[in-house]
């Protein structure tokens, strides 16, 4: 069954979303990919339940669990890299599990040496990396993922997609994962929808070629979708 | 950073040796024990004071008001000011009630509390409600600084309330809860030693300081003063001791 929205209206001082509807397929991940201030977070806010829709339903999402990759890392500051994953597992779990999880999650993520440091003696990049391993740390069904990308450099923000994908394919989890660089949408996304300005509309949806990870940025395909992608954000 | 702390003592030991020497020109000046008594036979009555029958439980029982004080204040202050913090409503609630404590001069308080209270217990109270403001306050800005961000993901973690509390309020909060009790020490400790001058307790470095005003020994009063000082110092540096151990995370040191 694919997670539905049918409908969706949702005004702050302006309509964001105004009879919007979108589907998005399970154990995939989608990149929903919009221009600044069109309503990306919003819709992974009336997903995650933080907020509600002033109009519209949600098929689907009922008895779902969700993990949010939030846009700043959202890391404790008092506690370690370990703690802040077992922060949010369950108590449900003995101590040592809940440690063994936290460790494994943080050896996929290739952050062994700094369990025991602080978020203020990271870098942007590790501390995201923590932030995404916090994410695969709860048995949830839906990640939810709002530009966790944004700000860093090229280089990290390919390493991370590396390291996100890396993970991903031990469970193939529904992924939700909404930016505005189409780049991080055609390395990462098995389906790109783009979005136009609020009132949000769907332009297009594309689907690249070949799986995520192994899509070559300099292959003649890759820099036709690009183009093609680019277009629709300029409509 | 070494040659800073070092620069940062000699600066502080200058600052003590300036006020002994404008003390001791003082007394020199003005020659006469019974008005400024010397520096040097003062600290010796601090000595004899402190081998004197009766010094432990005069600044036994100062102390023991003062931790009573401070641990009513110390409770209350931060249960009151979580609350004032999270609850809007009950932070306006609460904001006259602090504003009228602060007002009200210490004096007044210790007349009342005088004809209230036993002579024991007016320190006690008169400490409990200088320092209480100081410590809801900062408790409940505090919880008013803390990162919505933080709150917003335990809550989507489903992280249980009482674990928000202990994990993501408290440590956030610890930073405004040592600057608050070390203001309210500050203060207390002077509210204690008035509640004791004028409550005259039977035990106490105030009711003591009251007994040497009436003998004109001003040596022992400023005496009595300097240990009151020493004590106050003191437990600065015990709550400003144990403030490294709660924001460590900040260096990672």
């Amino acid at each position: 069954m694919s997670l539905q929205i049918n409908n969706l209206g949702k005004s702050y001082n302006n309509p964001v979303f105004k009879d919007f509807s979108i589907t998005f397929p399970e154990d995939a991940i989608t990149c929903v990919l919009g221009p600044s201030g069109c309503g990306k977070t919003t819709l992974l806010n009336i997903i995650g339940g933080i907020i509600p829709p002033d109009e519209g339903s949600l098929t689907g999402f009922e008895n779902k669990t969700f993990s949010y990759v939030f846009q700043e890392p959202r890391l404790l500051p008092w506690k370690t890299v370990t703690e802040n994953i077992e922060f949010v597992l369950s108590r449900d779990l003995h101590a040592g599990e809940r440690k063994k999880q936290a460790e494994k999650l943080i050896r996929q993520v290739k952050l062994e040496g700094y369990a025991g440091y602080y978020p203020a003696q990271l870098s942007g990049g590790m501390r995201q990396r923590v932030s995404i391993a916090r994410a695969f740390a709860i048995p949830s069904d839906i990640i939810l993922m709002d530009e966790p990308l944004k700000g860093l450099d090229v280089a990290l923000k390919q390493n991370l997609i590396k390291w996100f994908l890396h993970i991903w394919k031990g469970d193939r989890r529904t992924v939700i994962f909404v930016t505005h660089d189409v780049d991080e949408a055609l390395l990462l996304g098995d389906r790109i929808v783009v979005l136009s300005q609020a009132p949000a509309k769907i332009i297009t949806q594309v689907e690249p070629e070949g799986p995520a990870g192994n899509r070559d940025s300099d292959s003649d395909l890759f820099k036709a979708t690009k183009e093609k992608l680019i277009k629709a954000l300029d409509k | 950073m070494k040659n800073f702390i070092t620069k940062k003592r000699t600066i502080t030991a200058a600052s003590i040796l300036l006020m002994l020497v404008v003390w001791k020109v003082l007394a020199v000046i003005i020659d006469s024990p019974f008005i400024i008594p010397h520096p040097e036979s003062t600290f010796l009555a601090v000595i004899k004071l402190c081998t004197q029958k009766g010094f432990l439980a005069a600044a036994g029982s100062t102390i023991l008001r003062g931790l009573a004080g401070f641990l009513v204040s110390a409770v209350l202050g931060l249960f009151t000011g979580i609350l004032a913090g999270i609850s809007p409503g009950f932070n306006t609630f609460i904001t006259p009630m602090l504003v009228a404590i602060r007002s009200v001069p210490v004096i007044a308080l210790i007349l009342l509390a005088l004809i209230w209270f036993n002579t024991g217990t007016v320190p006690i109270f008169v400490a409990f409600l200088t320092m209480f403001p100081f410590i809801c306050t900062n408790v409940s800005d505090g919880i008013k600084n803390v990162d919505p961000g933080l709150i917003e993901m335990a809550r989507f973690y489903r992280v249980d309330k009482g674990r928000i509390l202990t994990g993501v309020y408290i440590p956030a909060i610890m930073p405004f809860i040592i600057s608050g009790a070390s203001s309210a020490m500050g203060i207390g400790w002077r509210a204690i030693i008035i509640g004791e001058v004028l409550s005259q307790p039977e035990f106490g470095i105030g009711t003591n300081m009251q007994t040497a005003q009436t003998f004109l020994n001003v040596e022992a009063v400023i005496a009595w003063t300097l240990i009151a000082v020493l004590i106050s110092f003191v437990f600065e540096k015990l709550i400003r001791w144990k403030e490294h151990s709660f924001t460590h995370w900040k260096t990672g040191s």
